[in-house]
């Protein structure tokens, strides 16, 4: 099918499970945040699960149908309207040549993933078509889409999965997390306030990672304490000197200098995509 | 202590798809030393279910899929691979020898580190030329190349402020540490210099122009040499002197 971008939002990507592999020089696994929301909305249209989907965050796009097929849109923040019509959630729908859509903002969630059916005509890098920003650089720019781009795909005739593959995990803000390599420098107080209270997400946060309002003291022997620079992923809950914990997401960079108080577990990462600034997570420790 | 090996591993779960290897060998170049040996075996091995690592001076953080392999499994595999390295015989990586430029306008620190370490700038070109550095780890950018070895006598602070725009190239220094920026990008290291020659290549298979346990000498150009240089085709300037 085709569609072309009549305007882009503010940001919209392409998304894919990403490209693992290479850490070892510094580029970070990446793709879409919420694996869930993305996957789910493959399915929805007979893709393969890991088909690259659009991810957009805050204003979505506007776009016009030049061949036919079926969308989906899936995740937390926005809603989908074919020719001014709002669609339900979690389904997918046929749009047809002319059909124009719209992706609107709605106030819960922070990013949705829409899947069109068909394989992605789409440049690569590293064997993976997500979008991946490093400061102000754009290592993939093709990802990053424009107005009057357009998304060309190849239909194909995947079979239908079974339709009870993916269920859709309910929203959540407790968030799991197992001890850090660096958890023993925090006393009891300061694993009190790490793991007690609700915590606020703050700017600037974005796919690197949620900045939240803490001010965690490590233990008295470690303030001073400067680390060897070792290895982060994606759910690495980090201390900077400020006492501020910053949660790494997909794209944060691969070595950091901070200790690593706390790591998500796996699961949680598609919870904290869906995390935007002023929200409230609570991190709880797993087997406690 | 594995006495026959004389090196301290520590292998611990971080999180539920990542275990993290510390290790202890006396000082920053042997510990990594075993880093990079330990990762080339378990890398070269193709162990399943491994997703990807970053090794980091004393440290090498392994991924995992928890679907295809059990952490315990994988945390007893490292440690037999651990016990069967020869600490005698590492294997290195490349070595390189860059030509690089540290005249205006590349050198945009010089005047306040000839002020930090009370030293002429030809002293301080010749110390940083002198030696052999090690990449330690690749990372905080993709591409930007982390060197230990800097020679004493320029050991720096970092800048308070740190620059909104580094130029991509750059050779910097910071702490007891030197590196190499691998795009436009802000910085708090002290610029002493410029690569003629990109070292992230986001069109090549490898992008990444150096690698752990690379190492790497700088030879110093004059500024006209360096233009010269720039118009050369990247291939013909970039080979390393030996290969792994």
């Amino acid at each position: 099918m085709k569609l072309q971008f009549v305007t882009s939002g503010l940001r919209t990507t392409t998304q894919d499970m990403g490209r693992p592999g290479y850490t070892h020089m510094g580029v970070p696994a990446g793709g879409a945040l919420d694996r869930g929301a993305m996957q789910y909305a493959n399915h929805l249209v007979n893709n393969a699960l890991a088909t690259p989907v659009l991810e957009m965050t805050f204003t979505g796009p506007r776009l016009i149908c030049l061949e036919a097929g079926k969308v989906a849109l899936v995740g937390g923040g926005f809603n989908l309207l074919v020719n001014g019509e709002r669609q339900a959630e979690n389904q997918a729908a046929w749009v047809c040549a002319g059909d124009e859509l719209a992706i609107k903002s709605s106030d819960n969630g922070c990013r949705s993933y829409l899947a069109v059916s068909g394989e992605w005509r789409v440049k690569r890098w590293l064997k993976s078509a997500s979008a991946l920003r490093v400061g102000s650089h754009e290592l993939l720019p093709e990802a990053v889409w424009q107005s009057g781009d357009v998304i060309d795909t190849r239909d194909t005739s995947v079979k239908p999965w079974p339709s009870n593959l993916l269920p859709l995990r309910p929203a959540s803000n407790r968030i799991k997390v197992f001890p850090g390599p660096e958890y023993d420098w925090l006393d009891d107080s300061g694993r009190t306030q790490v793991l007690s209270k609700p915590i606020t997400v703050v700017d600037p946060s974005n796919r690197g990672g949620l900045r939240t309002d803490t001010h965690i003291q490590l233990r008295e022997d470690k303030r001073k304490s400067e680390m060897i620079s070792s290895g982060v992923q994606p759910g690495t809950v980090q201390l900077t000197h400020a006492g501020q914990a910053i949660i790494l997401m997909r794209d944060a960079q691969t070595i950091g200098g901070y200790p690593r108080l706390l790591q998500c577990a796996s699961q949680s990462l598609d919870q904290l995509a869906q995390l935007k600034v002023g929200d409230q997570l609570m991190l709880s420790l797993i087997g406690s | 202590m594995n006495t026959s090996h004389s090196f301290n591993i520590t292998v611990r779960p971080f999180g539920d798809s990542a275990l993290l290897v510390d290790i202890d060998a006396g000082n920053t170049d042997a510990s990594s030393d075993v880093v990079m040996a330990l990762n080339n075996q378990l890398v070269q091995q193709r162990t399943g279910g491994l997703i990807q690592t970053t090794p980091s001076y004393n440290s090498l953080l392994v991924y995992f899929d928890p679907e295809r392999v059990q952490q315990s499994v994988l945390q007893t595999e490292i440690n037999t691979i651990a016990d069967a390295i020869d600490v005698k015989c590492i294997p290195l990586g490349n070595q390189w020898s860059l030509p690089a430029c540290f005249d205006e306008p590349y050198s945009l620190d010089r005047t306040a580190l000839e002020g930090e370490l009370s030293t002429d700038w030809q002293s301080i070109v010749d110390s940083f030329c002198a030696v052999e550095y090690r990449v330690h780890a690749v990372g905080f950018l993709p591409g930007f190349t982390y060197l230990g070895n800097l020679p004493k006598e320029l050991h720096c602070n970092r800048m308070l402020d740190p620059r909104t725009k580094v130029p991509s190239s750059s050779i910097a220094i910071a702490g007891t540490q030197a590196g190499i920026y691998p795009f436009d990008s802000p910085g708090g290291w002290r610029i002493i210099g410029r690569l003629p020659f990109p070292v992230f290549q986001i069109q090549a298979d490898q992008p990444a122009l150096f690698h752990p346990n690379d190492r790497i000498c700088f030879k110093a150009v004059t500024l006209e040499s360096f233009i010269e240089l720039e118009e050369r085709p990247v291939e013909s300037l970039i080979q390393p002197v030996a290969r792994q």
